[in-house]
């Protein structure tokens, strides 16, 4: 913190913007961790893709290698939806919505504070399909570069989704409507996902996944910047 | 693929043809006919608005 | 705001003739194509409908950032009025793409990067409708239909390039390379004559439908605001 700009007054703005951020994060994160609801809710629920996926598609060792990735990020996909709409749905019907836009902060602190909370949220229930994958068709998942691709895939899927799902809490249909919004718009996320994915799957070349890797990052930044400049659009009363 | 089809007349395809055709302007009388029907409906409720709005005045 | 003005009854009226003309270049006046038949007619009409849901969905994004500027809810029917015009005509392309895809490349639909990104715009505008549906202030209703046109905007262009990307590292069968060599072809003067004189006629039509759709959105809030004013 020393190295922060401090004004005499006291924290300077940005100092404050982050230290509000941290409040929505540690709020998120330890209300969730008394009651676990999403999160084990989320979990299940990626279990049992995966498993209807397995007799849908018969993921046999032959054809494993080529839908592994295509598997992984329709996981990732669906259970990111129901995390968002459960971690928006709950705010709006404690109030806890209505209760931070009534506090002193920047608004574009309570959208970061909560993209933040609902990627750890799905880092986490990564973290844990991750291995389960592993062990379940024994191919080994754990390579950085397809960490990295899930990353920034799920980066920017949460930028939108919560934008999003901030917007489908408040109107009359809720749950159904956000994967209706949100899957025609992260489509360019889930091909380069997938693309980059398989590439580090099959160990295909750089020259293969680069591509895929820079349409990613474009897309997080362009989309996190928009998010950030339209939240207060969102959430204005 | 295209040298295999030159050897040949053109293949009659004036049915794909007409059913193109037949399907833009069906659609386009549908969306016109909805125009006009959605502004009928608005007019009536307007007017019927506009009766209830002199009956709360007298 | 009842009666039609005068300028708008003269362009209904211009935009029909254009449209019977348009039709009479592209049906009678273009010659035969020789490869693929008659069936290549329904190319001017499949363009020019594409064209025109480009127009409506350029229109739309403009609009949704025009009322996120100045909260004006003129820009919101704007909006709206542009994105069902570009819902319909590129529902109209699609299809008219579908029909002219099966003679000749023998199936109803290929994943080209245009033809795709065409069905996911179609998407995003009914998840858009949708949307608005379930939401009941209009004020509230425009700041959420703008910031999801405005989303949906700039995905769409990404959406096109990650699908070419997608097929050029990847080629298929129909691929947009071989599929374009075998569906493609070299226009003649007539043709283009009908080419050129079509998507004029229905940039022509795009401003007329979207004037009375306008016309219809103003009509429409000016019952919803009544209809308030009647329930206090």
């Amino acid at each position: 913190m020393d190295d922060l700009p401090i004004e005499k007054s006291g924290p300077s703005p940005f100092a404050r913007f982050l230290r509000a951020i941290a409040a929505v994060v540690w709020k998120d994160l330890a209300a969730e961790f008394r009651s676990r609801e999403l999160l084990s809710a989320m979990l299940v629920f990626s279990l049992l893709v995966i498993l209807i996926f397995n007799f849908a598609l018969e993921l046999n060792v032959k054809e494993r290698r080529d839908v592994t990735s295509g598997v992984l990020w329709a996981t990732f996909a669906f259970a990111g939806t129901l995390g968002l709409n459960r971690s928006m749905a709950v705010e709006k019907d404690r109030g806890c919505l209505d209760g931070l836009l009534l506090a002193p902060v920047d608004r574009a602190a309570i959208y970061f504070g909560k993209a933040l909370s609902n990627l750890a949220f799905m880092l986490i229930v990564e973290a844990v399909v991750l291995p389960v994958y592993s062990v379940l068709y024994n191919v080994n998942l754990f390579r950085p570069g397809l960490l990295m691709v899930i990353l920034l895939g799920s980066v920017g899927y949460i930028a939108v989704g919560t934008l999003l799902s901030t917007m489908s809490v408040q109107t009359r249909t809720r749950e159904i409507l956000l994967p209706i919004l949100l899957f025609p718009v992260v489509i360019p996320i889930l091909i380069a996902a997938v693309k980059a994915s398989g590439g580090y799957l099959n160990n295909l070349g750089m020259e293969e996944i680069l591509p895929w890797l820079n349409l990613l990052i474009a897309y997080d930044v362009i989309f996190t910047a928009i998010a950030f400049m339209v939240f207060d659009y969102v959430v204005e009363e | 693929m295209n040298g295999l089809f030159l050897l040949q007349p053109p293949p009659d395809t004036s049915a794909y043809m007409i059913a193109g055709y037949a399907i833009f302007f069906t659609v386009l009388v549908i969306y016109l006919l909805s125009l006009f029907l959605r502004w009928q409906n608005l007019r009536r409720d307007l007017s019927i608005l506009e009766d209830l709005e002199d009956e709360s005045k007298r | 705001m009842n009666a039609k003005p005068r300028a708008l009854l003269i362009l209904d009226v211009l935009s029909a003739l254009l449209l019977a003309a348009a039709t009479y270049l592209a049906l009678i006046y273009a010659p035969l194509e020789a490869v693929m038949g008659a069936v290549q007619r329904v190319f001017y009409f499949h363009v020019a409908s594409a064209w025109i849901g480009m127009l409506g969905f350029l229109a739309a994004g403009v609009a949704g950032i025009a009322y996120l500027r100045t909260q004006n809810l003129r820009w919101d029917i704007v909006e709206v009025a542009a994105v069902e015009i570009s819902l319909v005509f590129f529902f109209i392309a699609i299809v008219l793409g579908s029909i002219w895809a099966r003679p000749v490349w023998n199936t109803w639909w290929t994943w080209d990067p245009r033809l795709t990104t065409a069905a996911i715009t179609e998407l995003i505008y009914i998840a858009y409708l949708m949307l608005r549906q379930g939401i009941e202030d209009p004020n509230r209703r425009a700041r959420f239909g703008a910031v999801y046109t405005l989303v949906g905007a700039v995905s769409v262009p990404i959406t096109f390039m990650a699908i070419r990307l997608f097929r050029t590292i990847h080629p298929v069968v129909i691929g947009s390379q071989s599929a374009e060599a075998q569906g493609g072809f070299n226009m003649t003067a007539d043709m283009k004559v009908a080419f050129f004189f079509a998507l004029f006629a229905f940039t022509v039509i795009f401003a007329d439908l979207l004037w009375n759709r306008i016309r219809l959105g103003h009509l429409a809030q000016e019952v919803e605001q009544r209809k308030l004013k009647v329930m206090q």
